[in-house]
C-alpha cells in the first residue's frame, strides 16, 4: 500500500516533470503563451508527486511497515516519534525524497511568484530548467535511489537508524534546513541559464533572482551551523567542524555563493562581471551536484556516507552536462557578455568585491583541492595521500585573516574610487575598536600571534560594520537596519561572532581526563578543577528505555548538574557516548564518559574527559545573527523619494507593489 | 582642503601612528610573553596531526580506539626521551609503514602539489587581475590636449582649477 502510494507519487513527478518539458519546449518554439502557462499546473502536479511520496515514506515509518526495504533498513519499533519522523532523511533514498519534495517546492514558489510572466520567454526557460532538476531528481527515485523497494521476506523490526543520528533533536532540523540552502540554488541558476539562452543578459535576472539567492544562502548557513552544534553535542570531542568531505560539500556551494552575493552587487551597480557572475552561480549549483556525487557514491571515505549505490555515475553524469551546458551557453553568448564599463580604482568597492572574489574562489579552490586530492593522488600517482584537518587549518587561516580584513576595510569604501583621506577618517575608529579588543583581549591573557590577529581584524571589521548601522539608523531610525547593505552589515557581525569563536575555541581549548570517585576511600579525588571550573562526582544514574539502554553518571560542574552517559542501542554492539555540554557566554563545558561507571554506593567511580572551549556558544548566536541579517537584507532598503530619479522607468499598469517587490521595475528595463 | 596641507598631514596620520603603535606593542606582548607549551600540550598538538590506524580519516587525538590510545602512549614516551615533535611524527609514521598516517601530506613529491597549487592559484589571479587593471587605465579614455583646450576655454575665468577636479568628490 505504502509502496505503490509512494511509487505512484514519483512517476507522477516523473510524468509531470516530462509533460512541463515537451510543454515549455513546444511553446517556446511556436510562441505560445497558452502552452507556456500551463508550466504552473505542471508545477502543482510534481509538487503533488513529491507530496504523495513523502507521505507514503512518513506513514510507513510511523506505521512501521517493515515490508519497505527503507523502513526495514533503517526504521525501528524502539524509535521515538521525532526521530522515526526525522529517519526519512537518515539515509540515502529517503533524503533524495527529500530533496526532491524541496525542489518541487520551489519549483511551485517559482510558479507562483512568476505568475503573471510565465509566457515571458525568460521565465518559461527558466521553468524548463527546473523541470530537467525535477525530473532528475524524480528518476533518481525510480532508478537506483528507489526508497520504495519492497521486501519479499518482511522482518519483524529494523536496526533503526544510525544510532548517532537519534540522541539529539537538532537532527530533525539540520537536514531540511541544509537542503533547502542547496536546492535553493536551484532557482537562480535556473534564472542564469534562461538569460543565457534567451540573450537576456541584462541585469533583470540579476535583480529577479536576488531574494532567491539570499534565501537558499542564508538557509545554507543556517543548515552548516546547526550542523555544527549538532556535532559540537554529540561527538564528544569538543570539535563542530572537521572538513570532513560532506562538510566541505556543504561548505564549497556556500563559499562559491558567498562569492556571488557580494559580486553580484558590482554588475547591478555598474554593469560588470557578468561572464564571472554567472559562472559563480552555475559553479555554486554544480558543486552541489558535485558534493552530492562525492559523499553519496562512496568514492571518498567520510563520516556521513552512505552505503554504496549507483547513484554514483549519475550524479557525475549530470553534473558533467551541467558544467558542458553552462561552458557552452557562455561560449555562444560571450559577445553579448562584454560590458562597456570599467574598473577606475582598485581602492574602490569593486575593487573590493574583486579582491573578495579571488579571496572566496581560492577557499573554495583548496577545499576542493584538499577534499579530492586523495583520489587524485590515487589515480595519477598511485599513492595513498590523507589530507586532514592540519592541511585545511594551515591553508585556511590566512584566507580566513584576509576576509577579516576585507570585511574591516570594504564597507567604507566608496564606488569607484577612494581617496586617502576618505580611508583615513573613515577607517580609524573601526581601526581604535580592533585596537581596543585587541588590548582587551591581551590583558585577559590571550597568547598567540594568529589568535591576536583574528581578535584585531575581528574588532577592526566589526566597527566597519558598526560603523555603517549607526551611520544608517541615525539617518533613518529602524529603518536603517533594513536593505541589503545595512542587513549585510549585521551579517557581518554575525561572521566576525563565528570567527572569533573559532580563533578562540581553537587557540585556548582545555583537554584534560580525569578519575573521579564519590568518596575519597574508594581511592580517587572526588573533584577536579579545570579551567578553574571545579567538577565533582555526584552520583551514577540509569536511563534506560525500551529503546536502548543508558548508563551515566552526573557530575556537578560549579553547582550545575551534568548528566553525560553511554548508550547502547540494541541493533549494534557499540557503545555510543552522549556527552554532556553546557554553554554560557564565556566558555562551554563538555563532559564525557570514557567508559560506564564503575561500582555502586561509596565504591562508585567514572572516568570522565573535561573540554572547556572559551567562547563556543558565540559560534550558535553569530548563525542566528546572520540568519536574521539575511532577513534584514531581503527587505527592501531606504524608500526611493518620489522626486528621485530612477534607474528604470517604473510600469504603469502594475498594482501597487507590495513591499519588497521590485518584478515590475526590473521587468521593463530588462526588455 | 582648506587647511594648509603640512599641517593637516600630520593631524591626519597622527592618530594612525598611534593605532599603529597600540596593535603593534599589544601584538609583539601577546606573541612574545607566550609560555612554552607544556608536554601534555605537545603531545596534544602533535596527535592532532596523525590519523588513528584503524580509523578513516579522525586523528588520533580524537578518537578511542585502542591503536589511538596505543600511538598516544607512543609520543608521550617520545616527548619524555626529549625528541622533537618532528622526529616523533617521522618516528609514528615509520611504526605504521603500510599506511599514510599523517594528516598533513609531505611537502615533497606529487603531494606537494596540494601545497603547491592554491598559492599557484592566487598568485595567477592576483596577475590577471593586475593585468586587466592594467589595461583599464590605457590612454583611450585619458584627456587629450585638445579635450584640456577645450575644458580651459570653458573655464577661462578659473584656468588653474581644471586639472584635479576628482579627487574632492569622495
Amino acid at each position: 500500500m505504502n509502496a505503490a502510494l509512494g511509487t505512484g507519487g514519483v512517476v507522477l513527478g516523473v510524468v509531470g516533470s516530462i509533460g512541463a518539458i515537451i510543454t515549455l519546449a513546444m511553446g517556446l518554439r511556436g510562441d505560445r503563451p497558452d502552452l507556456l502557462r500551463m508550466s504552473r499546473t505542471y508545477a502543482y502536479m510534481v509538487l503533488g508527486g513529491a507530496l504523495v511520496a513523502f507521505a507514503a515514506m512518513e506513514r510507513a515509518l510511523i506505521t512501521r511497515d517493515f515490508s519497505l526495504q527503507y523502513v526495514a533498513e533503517n526504521g525501528s519499533r524502539a524509535t521515538p516519534a521525532l526521530y522515526n519522523v526525522a529517519t526519512l532523511w537518515a539515509a540515502l533514498e529517503g533524503s533524495i525524497l527529500l530533496w526532491a519534495l524541496v525542489l518541487s517546492g520551489y519549483t511551485v514558489a517559482v510558479a507562483l511568484k512568476f505568475r503573471r510572466r510565465l509566457s515571458d520567454h525568460l521565465v518559461a526557460w527558466a521553468m524548463l530548467t527546473m523541470f530537467v532538476v525535477t525530473l532528475f531528481f524524480f528518476a533518481l527515485m525510480l532508478g537506483p535511489a528507489n526508497p520504495f523497494r519492497t521486501l519479499a521476506n518482511v522482518p519483524a523490526d529494523g536496526p533503526g537508524p544510525n544510532p548517532l543520528l537519534q540522541n539529539h533533536p537538532l537532527m530533525a532540523f539540520h537536514p531540511p534546513m541544509l537542503y533547502l540552502g542547496y536546492v535553493g540554488f536551484t532557482v537562480p541558476f535556473a534564472f542564469a541559464i534562461a538569460a543565457l539562452v534567451t540573450g537576456r543578459l541584462g541585469e533583470g535576472w540579476l535583480v529577479e533572482t536576488r531574494r532567491w539567492t539570499l534565501f537558499a544562502w542564508a538557509f545554507l548557513t543556517v543548515g552548516i551551523i546547526l550542523g555544527a552544534w549538532w556535532s559540537h553535542e554529540v561527538l564528544g570531542w569538543g570539535g563542530y567542524w572537521a572538513w570532513d568531505p560532506v562538510e566541505n560539500a556543504s561548505f564549497l556551494p556556500w563559499l562559491t555563493g558567498t562569492a556571488f552575493i557580494h559580486s553580484v552587487m558590482v554588475q547591478e551597480r555598474r554593469g560588470m562581471l557578468r561572464v564571472w557572475n554567472l559562472s559563480l552561480l552555475c559553479a555554486t549549483f554544480a558543486l552541489t551536484i558535485l558534493g552530492t556525487f562525492l559523499t553519496r557514491s562512496g568514492v571518498l571515505d567520510s563520516v556521513h556516507a552512505f552505503s554504496d549505490s549507483g547513484i554514483g555515475p549519475m550524479l557525475l553524469g549530470f553534473f558533467a552536462l551541467i558544467v558542458v551546458v553552462t561552458v557552452g551557453l557562455v561560449a555562444w553568448r560571450g559577445d553579448r557578455l562584454r560590458s562597456p564599463a570599467r574598473i577606475d580604482s582598485p581602492a574602490s568597492r569593486e575593487g573590493a568585491f574583486l579582491l573578495n572574489n579571488i579571496v572566496f574562489a581560492a577557499f573554495a579552490f583548496v577545499v576542493l583541492l584538499g577534499t579530492v586530492f586523495p583520489l587524485i593522488a590515487e589515480a595519477l600517482d598511485d599513492d595513498r595521500v590523507t589530507v586532514g584537518v592540519p592541511y585545511f587549518e594551515r591553508m585556511t587561516m590566512p584566507i580566513g585573516l584576509v576576509l577579516l580584513f576585507l570585511m574591516a576595510i570594504a564597507p567604507v569604501l566608496p564606488w569607484r574610487k577612494a581617496s586617502a583621506e576618505t580611508l583615513q577618517t573613515r577607517l580609524l575608529w573601526p581601526g581604535w575598536v580592533g585596537a581596543g579588543v585587541l588590548v582587551f583581549a591581551v590583558a585577559a591573557g590571550a597568547r598567540g600571534l594568529a589568535p591576536l590577529l583574528a581578535f584585531f581584524l575581528a574588532g577592526f571589521a566589526a566597527g566597519s560594520a558598526l560603523r555603517q548601522l549607526v551611520l544608517a539608523t541615525r539617518r533613518q531610525g529602524a529603518r536603517g537596519l533594513l536593505g541589503r547593505t545595512n542587513g549585510g552589515m549585521i551579517v557581518h557581525l554575525g561572521v566576525i561572532m563565528i570567527a572569533v569563536a573559532f580563533a578562540a575555541s581553537n587557540a585556548y581549548q582545555v583537554e584534560r581526563e580525569a578519575r573521579l570517585c564519590i568518596t575519597p576511600e574508594a581511592g580517587c579525588p572526588t573533584t577536579v578543577t579545570v579551567s578553574g571550573h571545579e567538577i565533582t562526582f555526584v552520583g551514577i544514574v540509569d536511563n534506560s528505555t525500551a529503546a536502548r539502554a543508558e548508563l551515566g553518571a552526573e557530575l556537578a560542574v560549579d553547582g550545575k548538574v551534568f548528566a553525560p552517559a553511554i548508550q547502547q542501542f540494541p541493533n549494534g554492539s557499540q557503545q555510543i557516548g552522549k556527552p554532556s555540554v553546557k554553554n554560557t557566554p564565556r566558555d562551554s563545558v563538555l563532559l564525557a564518559l570514557l567508559d560506564l561507571p564503575q561500582g555502586s554506593g561509596p565504591e562508585a567511580s567514572v572516568r570522565v574527559r573535561v573540554i572547556v572551549q572559551p567562547l563556543i556558544v558565540w559560534l550558535w548566536i553569530g548563525g542566528a545573527v546572520m540568519g536574521i541579517g539575511s532577513i534584514l537584507a531581503a527587505f527592501p532598503g531606504r524608500r526611493r523619494k518620489p522626486t528621485d530619479p530612477t534607474s528604470a522607468p517604473a510600469a504603469l499598469d502594475a498594482p501597487p507593489a507590495a513591499p519588497g517587490d521590485e518584478r515590475d521595475l526590473v521587468g521593463v528595463g530588462d526588455r | 582642503m582648506s587647511a594648509s596641507p603640512s599641517r593637516s598631514a600630520v593631524a591626519r596620520w597622527a592618530p594612525w601612528v598611534a593605532l599603529l603603535l597600540v596593535v603593534v606593542v599589544a601584538l609583539a606582548v601577546g606573541t612574545l610573553a607566550q609560555d612554552d607549551p607544556t608536554d601534555a600540550e605537545r603531545a596534544q598538538s602533535i596527535a592532532e596531526t596523525i590519523r588513528c590506524p584503524s580509523c578513516k580519516s579522525q586523528a588520533v587525538a580524537s578518537s578511542d580506539t585502542p591503536s589511538s590510545k596505543a600511538v598516544r602512549q607512543l609520543i608521550a614516551d617520545r616527548i619524555e626521551a626529549g625528541d622533537t615533535d618532528e622526529e616523533i611524527r617521522d618516528y609514528v609514521a615509520s611504526r605504521f609503514p603500510d599506511q599514510d598516517l599523517l594528516l598533513d601530506p609531505s611537502g615533497s613529491g606529487f603531494s606537494a602539489l596540494v601545497w603547491a597549487l592554491p598559492a599557484m592559484f592566487v598568485v595567477a589571479a592576483v596577475a590577471g587581475l593586475a593585468i586587466r587593471f592594467a589595461g583599464y587605465r590605457t590612454p583611450g579614455l585619458a584627456a587629450t590636449d585638445a579635450d584640456r583646450r577645450l575644458v580651459e576655454e570653458a573655464m577661462d575665468d578659473e584656468p588653474d582649477r581644471g586639472e584635479d577636479g576628482p579627487e574632492d568628490r569622495a
